[in-house]
Parts: C-alpha cells; structure tokens; sequence
C-alpha cells in the first residue's frame, strides 16, 4: 500500500486513542482537584501537565482544563490530538468507511460544543463519540493492512498513555481516592474489580503493567502491537524482528517481573522509549521518509 | 416555633459559606434548572438509583450542599464514637453475662419484650468483639443549634453509597461550587469497610472470604449493597448462592464450593436463617446462625444488634454511657417519654397533638404520627393503639428540623428541614468515622420527614478540612524521594501532519488551486 496511507492510518490510531486517553485523564483529574485541599492543587495541576508533556503552568481546576483542553497546534493537548485525528482520517477518506468518517465529523463537533465551565459533561459527550468512532471502525473497516497500521498505532500510544499515567503516581500521591482514579483514567475501574481484590496502590500499578485480561495494560498493548506488526510484516516480505525489539525487550521484562517494585519503576520510565524507538523504526521501515525538498535558485 | 437555618443567618450567609453562596448566586434560577437536568442525566446514566415502591428512580442530590465546620465535626465524630463504644458494650452485656439486669441499668421486661431481642445469638463471641461493624447515627439540629441524636442504626444502616456518588455528582455538575474550599474526601469508605470486616474474620483463618449478601435485584439499596461489593472487590452473594454444611459456610462457584468466613449481610435478622427466625424465608443461609456461634463465619453487622436501636432503649443510651464508659455523653438525646411509665403515659396521652409518636420496631419513617399535622381520627387511631401495648410506642417534642435552601424545580432557593446521618466503621481496634455523612432533605415543604423511602432526596454534606493541622495528606517522604516533577518533561510524539504552519499553508494553497487548473483543461 502507499506509505502515505499506511502512516495517516497509522497516526489516525495514534491520535484517535491519544484523545480518548488525555480525555480521560482530564476528567479524573479534574474530579480529584476540585475536591482537594487548597495547598495541594498548584502541585496536582503540576503533575498533569508535566505528564502530558506541556509547558504550560495551571493554577487551579479551571485553568488546567483549559491548558489540557488547548489548541489545534498542540497535539499533546485534546483539541491538538483531535486535529491531528481529523487530518489524517482527511487524507485517507477514500479508503475509510463513509459511517466512520461522518463519526469523525460528530466526534469533532462535540468537542467544538467544549464548555471549560463544566468540562464534567463535555468530556463525557467526547469519549461517547470516541466510542462510537472506535465502535464503527472495529465493525466496518477492512481487516488489511490500513487496519493493522491503525491498531499498531492504537496499541503503541496506549503503552505511551499508560506508562505516563504511572509515572504520575496518582495513586500514592492521594492515597484515599487516588487509586480508583488511576483505574478510572484508563477505563479500567471494572476490569480490576472483577478479580474481586481490594484496591491498593500496589496492585493497581501492578495490574496496570501486566495484567493480561485488560486491553490497555502495558502487557496486553504491547502484545497486541506485536500481533499487528507481524501481520504488516508478512503483508510485506519482511522481517518484524528488529523493528520489535524494544517493545519485545519490554514484554519480556514485564512477564519476568513478579513483585519486584524497582523494575516496575525501570519499566514505567522505559516506555516511552521503548514506544519512540519502535516508532520510528515504523517509519523507516514503512513509511519512506524522504527529506521535505524545497527548490530553489 | 421557628427552625433554625444552617446557612443563612437573617439573609446573610455564615462566615464559611460566603464564597459558596456567591457563587451561588452567579449560578442564578436558570442556571440551576439547567444543572438539574444535567444532574438528572448524569445519575440515570450512572444508574445511581434508588428503589421507592418498586420503581427504580434516582435519589436525588440537591444542588446546594451542606457545610460542616471543622470543630463542629470534631465533637460529633468524638460523641459518635463514644456512643458506638458503649451500646458495644450494652450488646456484648445483654448477649453475655447481663450485668446490667443485676445493677438495675435497664429493666429487664424492656429488653425482654423487645422483638429485635434474640436469645439465638446468646453467646456468640464475635471474634474481635465487634457487632456494630457499620453505624449510621441519625442527628437533627434543634431551634437553638443543637445537634441531637434521633435514632441509632446499628442493623444494616444504608445509604452511604449516595454519599459517595454524590460527591462525584457534584463535581461533574457543578465544579464551580467547589472553587476555595478544601473538603474531607469520602471516598476511603470502602477500603475501611472491607479492612473492618477482614478484621472480623473468625480466629485462625489468615485470608479470609468476605461477601456482601443482598436480598436481591428488588431490595430498594440493591445499588448500594453491588456497588459496596464492587468497591471492596468481593462477591455480592444472595441467599441461594450460598449453603451450610458441618457448620461451615460454602459458596457455590463453577469450581465448586467455596468456604466463606465473613457475610457482610444487608438483609434482616428475621430473614436471615430459615433454622432460628423466618421459617418461610427465602433469601437466608439455614444455619447460618450455628456456623456462626461455632466460630466458622463472621455476621456482620451481628445478630440480635435490633436491641440497641430499639427506640425504647434509645432513651436509656445517655445512662449506658455512664455506665459502660464513666462519662457524660457528649451527644444529647432528643426528650422521650417512656409510655410504660404510667404518669408519663397520662402525660402523652393528653398531649397528642403537641408530641410526635413512633412505632419503637419501626424504621424508615413508617407509622410516625406527628401530632401538630395529624387529623383527630388519626390521634384517636394512635391514642387506641398507644393504649393497647404501650411499650410499642415512644414520643417525643415536635423537634423544628434546622433547614438549608434548596433548590426548588423552578430553579429558585427555599428552605427545607434536613438531617444528617454520619457512618462509623468499627475494626476492632478504632472507630472511624466517615467525614460528613448523609445529609438527607424533606423536599416538599414543610415536611419534617426525610427518610429516603418517604420520597426525601439528599445533599452532599462537607466537612471542611482544617488545612492548618492536616497537612495535604498524601505528599508522604516515599513520594517525594522519586517525585514525578523531578523528572525531564517528556514531550508526546507528533505525526507527519504537523508541519511548520508557513508550509502547511504553501500546501494547502497549492492543493486548492490544482482543481482550477483541471476546469481550464477541460
């Protein structure tokens, strides 16, 4: 298939899942703040936007909802996630279903209709459509190769979202109701409960890590990111042995980590590096990077 | 009689309150009806519901919440954990040795014939002492500010799950009410929950299995009793799931049986175990109760407990304080009339109309009379009954509930009576008691009952913190050692399309041109 295409498919995923997850995030977090002792709140705002990677300082709930809501241009921030969803859904329109695209355009007009006043109802309207999209997509489009760029790239940010989610330690920095949050910021309130233990920052960063039941565990992701690049791999003749190594490096320590709490910090803080490596190893090997050519006398 | 308002004191709100009820104010009557349909979406969505009459409907959480002071809250938690101390000690006493019989404390014939008195639970040993695992404590505040004990639930008291839930509620509907004010979080209820009942486990057993046995899907607080057992990460078990054998109590699962060591149970007494109480029921565990005195299984909160909060011996809890504990009780009863005391009962006779009577069996604000509302056949109806078994009954003073404004369906502020039910979790070796509580509010104006069942809704109640003593509570030295801020701000990845705006642009203008271009060529 065009590189093109396999690279918009690819970021499509990414940002798709980027939206849902800061989205999430924001609406915990956001719950927890306005709850929470005045001298307490500069440091939890802190802690979310050096999490997400933004610059920006916030001084209360409201302000953070602004600054994580933000704009087009930055795609650490949900209106940036979004744009960059609607750009690439753009450039691959011809290739997706029409139910999905139209998904898109609801999706987008739901987070124009945003009100930082109650950002409660405005981020739940946005992860309802961001179901929906995710929903149509899984039933309509086409099991090729667009479809495994787009898992890759979904299954690759979720390893990025859930490792940033950790290293926020949410759950030992508000002992009481930090650890329903956690679980709460990635949708995994209900999966954890089913193992019918109780909830203690422990096992929440534990199962949050390896849990093979739940789809957004680092395990499980990176699992999932696996099955799909090896699918793109045989489409194509080639080998996805190199290409996985940081992410298969990662696996392997997961399922050999047992209760071992300093390597469940090494794992947390290689992630992302883990993720950035196996991306871009992606692009070289697929999507033909060529330097922007600018002409000129 | 004028009741006294919690908030405003002539117009003009306490000191705690200014910022809030500014904020209020900028809200203003459209805003709040518009908020009320969010809240009602909100709550359907969630399924937070409660069960009145058979229909499933939400319990609904009034917009303005309550506001407790911090040294107002510190004598309550204190006098409430006094009082659970004591009538711990009143059950341990009537269900053991009865000390209190010999020194002439409460008459026997009192405790006798009250029908939450049960000889089947004489000597069973909790295995930490505990009965009362979970208390809910209803107080009202009187005309001159005083917060006084009504009635002790010390059987399956409900309704904290709302207290929770309504916390988020208010969070996701109206966050600006929360802006400069520092609230107790509510949310560790379950943890102390499931920590106090693994702390009840029978002797001996060092992981044991606790359940939350509900009467079923009907029951009006079956949101409550799913969503305690999702929160404390164990089974929610009815009667038919479970069954005795040699005095052990077993689960059926798909791997077979399952031995459990402690029953969370939010059904009744009577209900419990077909062997000893109901012989028709059908939601109880038969034997329950045996496997319980061989100390195989946990009851919790314990047999029998209906003794304590029997509205007759509610009178005598100031006294058993004294006497199991050597001091005052720090939290006053309201006045009441024991109607087997002849001259009191003359008393209460003449007086019907003035005094409000109560069934001493009843709960949820079934079969109250309040006399100043009810019509002259009604008091004879109640004057016939009182005459019949007078140990059925109790009265008390109209008390004028204090009132807090509440938003009414056309979005306007009125005032309307509350209460307030704060819970108390006992492990054995501390009560605790959760922050605030359930603030329950009588929506039709006027009325002074606020029992849920009886159609009354709820506000979310907050104890303010005292940020001065209690430092931001979970910044612990752990944390800090590897403090997140620390760490180099890891920027996320971006995707081919974010180019530099100017080339973004040069690309965008080509793209749009290229269509003319195609037009000239045809």
């Amino acid at each position: 298939m065009l590189s093109r295409l396999a690279e918009s498919s690819f970021w499509l995923g990414r940002y798709l899942e980027r939206t849902e997850g800061i989205s999430r995030l924001l609406l915990e977090f956001h719950q927890l703040l306005i709850q929470d002792q005045r001298s307490h709140i500069a440091r939890g705002c802190a802690l979310l936007t050096h999490g997400l990677g933004l610059e920006m300082k916030a001084q209360n709930s409201q302000t953070l909802v602004e600054i994580v809501f933000g704009e087009d241009s930055n795609p650490s921030t949900i209106r940036g996630a979004l744009q960059g969803v609607r750009s690439n859904a753009r450039s691959i329109r011809d290739t997706l279903p029409s139910d999905f695209f139209e998904s898109i355009n609801r999706l987008n007009a739901a987070a124009e209709s945003f009100d930082p006043k109650s950002p409660g109802s405005s981020l739940k309207n946005i992860l309802d459509r961001l179901a929906v999209s995710n929903g149509i997509y899984e039933w309509l489009a086409p099991s090729d190769e667009s479809s495994h760029f787009f898992k890759l790239g979904r299954s690759l940010e979720r390893m990025d979202l859930v490792s940033r989610l950790l290293s926020l330690k949410i759950e030992k920095e508000w002992r009481d109701q930090g650890p329903a949050t956690t679980l709460r910021a990635v949708g995994g309130l209900s999966t954890f409960l089913k193992a019918r233990v109780p909830i203690t920052a422990e096992r929440v960063r534990h199962f949050l890590i390896n849990d093979p039941s739940f789809p957004r565990s680092l395990f499980e992701s990176g699992r999932m990111a696996e099955i799909s690049l090896r699918e793109i791999a045989q489409v194509n003749r080639t080998s996805a042995d190199t290409i996985l190594k940081p992410i298969g490096l990662l696996g392997s320590q997961i399922h050999f980590l047992g209760n071992d709490v300093e390597e469940e910090e090494r794992i947390i803080a290689r992630t992302p590096l883990a993720v950035e490596e196996t991306s871009e190893a992606i692009r070289t090997a697929f999507f033909r990077p060529v330097g922007s050519i600018v002409w000129s006398n | 009689m004028n009741a006294l308002d919690e908030f405003l004191i002539d117009g003009i709100p306490t000191r705690d309150l200014e910022m809030l009820w500014e904020t209020i104010g900028k809200i203003g009557t459209h805003g709040f009806i518009s908020r009320a349909k969010q809240r009602d979406l909100y709550l359907s969505m969630q399924g937070i519901t409660f069960t009145l009459s058979g229909v499933e409907r939400p319990l609904p959480v009034d917009l303005v919440p309550r506001v407790i002071a911090v040294s107002e809250w510190q004598n309550l938690e204190r006098g409430i954990k006094q009082r659970i101390k004591a009538l711990e000690a009143f059950l341990a006493d009537v269900y053991g040795d009865q000390e209190l019989f010999k020194d002439g404390i409460v008459p026997k014939a009192l405790i006798q014939s009250s029908e939450h008195f049960h000889r089947a639970a004489h000597g069973i040993k909790p295995a930490n002492g505990v009965r009362i695992h979970v208390a809910g404590i209803d107080l009202v505040r009187d005309q001159h500010g005083t917060l006084r004990v009504l009635e002790d639930n010390l059987r399956s008291p409900s309704g904290v799950s709302y207290v929770l839930e309504n916390r988020r509620t208010m969070a996701h509907v109206v966050p600006e009410l929360f802006n400069g004010y520092a609230i107790r979080s509510v949310d560790e209820y379950p943890e102390r929950l499931i920590a106090a009942l693994i702390a009840a486990a029978p002797s001996g057993v060092s992981n044991p299995n606790v359940v939350v046995l509900t009467p079923g899907v009907h029951n009006s607080a079956h949101f409550e009793h799913a969503f305690l057992a999702r929160r404390m990460g164990v089974e929610l078990v009815e009667g038919r799931d479970l069954y005795c054998r040699n005095n052990k109590v077993f689960m059926r699962t798909t791997q077979g049986s399952e031995e459990i060591h402690v029953v969370y149970r939010r059904i009744d007494d009577d209900y419990l175990d077909p062997i000893h109480f109901k012989p028709d029921s059908l939601l109880g565990i038969p034997g329950v109760l045996n496997a319980a005195r061989a100390n195989n299984v946990t009851i919790a909160n314990g047999v029998g407990n209906g003794i304590a909060d029997d509205k007759a011996i509610y009178a005598y809890v100031p006294k058993l304080i004294e006497y199991y504990l050597n001091e005052k009780a720090l939290l006053p009863n309201v006045d009441t009339y024991d109607l087997k005391e002849s001259d009191q009962l003359d008393y209460v006779m003449s007086n019907l109309s003035e005094l409000v009577v109560k069934p001493v069996a009843g709960s949820g604000g079934y079969g109250i009379t309040i006399g100043p509302k009810a019509s002259k056949k009604e008091l004879e109806v109640v004057a016939k009954e009182i005459s019949t078994n007078p140990r059925n009954w109790v009265a008390q003073p109209l008390i004028a509930l204090s009132t807090i404004p509440t938003v009414q369906e056309d979005g306007t502020l009125s005032p309307r009576h509350v209460d307030l039910r704060p819970f108390a979790v006992n492990d054995g070796k501390e009560i605790w008691v959760l922050p605030g509580g359930l603030t329950r509010v009588a929506l039709v104006e006027g009325n002074v009952v606020v029992n849920s069942s009886q159609g009354g809704g709820s506000k979310d109640t907050w104890v303010l913190s005292d940020e001065t003593q209690a430092p931001a509570p979970a910044i612990e030295v752990a944390v800090l050692e590897s403090d997140p801020l620390k760490s180099d701000v890891v920027p996320q990845m971006q995707g081919p399309d974010v180019l530099p705006i100017s080339r973004l642009h040069q690309q965008e203008e080509q793209q749009q041109q290229s269509p003319n271009t195609e037009v000239k060529d045809a």
